[in-house]
């Protein structure tokens, strides 16, 4: 079965997959978020850059990864060490952190 | 089934065979303190140190209020005891041969392919564990040692995978130093490249957030 990371995302949040009955966010879960939503990040802003200067382009990219961003973050908050308070106090950090990592200014979004 | 140390359940006696194989790892290491622990040598400390800064209260994590139910002298913060550990060459040298040894005497597994639960502190008594159990073994390795468990202070992080993982930082006059199930070397909290989260309290049996404390450098892909 090919779960949509949107999909995993809701039903992590909402704590049930289909006929699988409660579901915690497991780790590989997690992981697997985060790098879509690095992959979406990366993709958007290679796409951007060449257009609009890479400032505005990584700008762009967190604008346009908002939803694959949001996907991650509610599965951050549903797993086992982390809350959605510790997770709506980090975001900014998160997003600088992504930012400066599609400017290359550091190796990891993380 | 699993048992608590400090219950001294002996239908599993055999569980404890991990914690007795670390404990006697450490007898031998301590007749060792004089020489160095492998690589990371006292001199090679930070001579500046840098500290993360608590920033208020955070909630605590489930898992670890039932640890703390179950094991309440592994919680217990004696406002007594130093806030700050002092590192000599012999203690680092003990700090460094319980970081190692139990990254290799733990079989790391997750708690739900271990024990069908999502999260479970505990000392990993039958051997197995995930991220915090490590650093909850090492910290008990640690006290009885005769370093202050007020100085140590169980941590969460986001690590390189995006992950939430919980790390041991020892709060030292050298700096926070990090002890982590996933590399033998120790590593001052700015170097580990992880996302500082919240750790255990130095004053009360609860938890401070980290606020958006940040390690700049990321040193591996671990």
């Amino acid at each position: 079965m090919t779960i949509r990371p949107l999909v995993l995302a809701a039903a992590i949040v909402a704590g049930t997959l289909p006929g699988l009955g409660p579901v915690p966010a497991f780790a590989g879960a997690v992981a697997e978020l985060h790098g879509a939503w690095r992959g979406c990040l990366h993709r958007s802003f290679g796409l951007q850059a060449s257009l609009s200067g890479r400032m505005p382009a990584a700008d762009a990219a967190l604008r346009t990864c908002r939803d694959a961003e949001e996907a991650y973050l509610a599965a951050l908050s549903a797993s086992p060490l982390l809350d959605g308070d510790d997770v709506a106090r980090v975001r900014p950090a998160l997003l600088m952190r992504a930012r400066d990592w599609l400017l290359g200014r550091r190796p990891s979004p993380i | 089934m699993r048992f608590a140390i400090s219950k001294g359940r002996d239908a599993v006696s055999g569980r404890r065979s991990a914690l007795r194989k670390v404990v006697a790892g450490l007898a031998v290491a301590a007749g060792l303190l004089a020489a160095p622990a492998g690589a990371q040598t006292f001199a090679a400390l930070p001579s500046v140190p840098s500290a993360a800064t608590a920033s208020g209260e955070a909630k605590p994590i489930s898992a670890w209020v039932a640890f703390c139910q179950a094991y309440a002298a592994e919680c217990a913060v004696d406002r007594n005891e130093p806030a700050s550990i002092t590192l000599t060459p012999a203690i680092w040298n003990t700090v460094v041969a319980v970081n190692k040894r139990v990254n290799k005497a733990v079989q790391a597994m997750t708690d739900m392919d271990h024990l069908h639960v999502p999260d479970r502190w505990d000392l990993a008594e039958d051997g197995i564990g995930d991220c915090e159990d490590f650093q909850l073994l090492k910290r008990h390795l640690l006290a009885e040692a005769g370093l202050p468990r007020r100085a140590m202070r169980m941590t969460v992080v986001i690590d390189e995978k995006g992950e939430g993982h919980a790390v041991l930082t020892l709060i030292t006059d050298r700096g926070d130093m990090i002890l982590d199930n996933k590399t033998n070397t120790i590593l001052p909290w700015r170097r580990t490249g992880y996302t500082f989260i919240k750790r255990e309290s130095q004053d009360s049996v609860a938890w401070v957030s980290l606020g958006r404390s940040l390690s700049p450098v990321t040193t591996a892909n671990r």
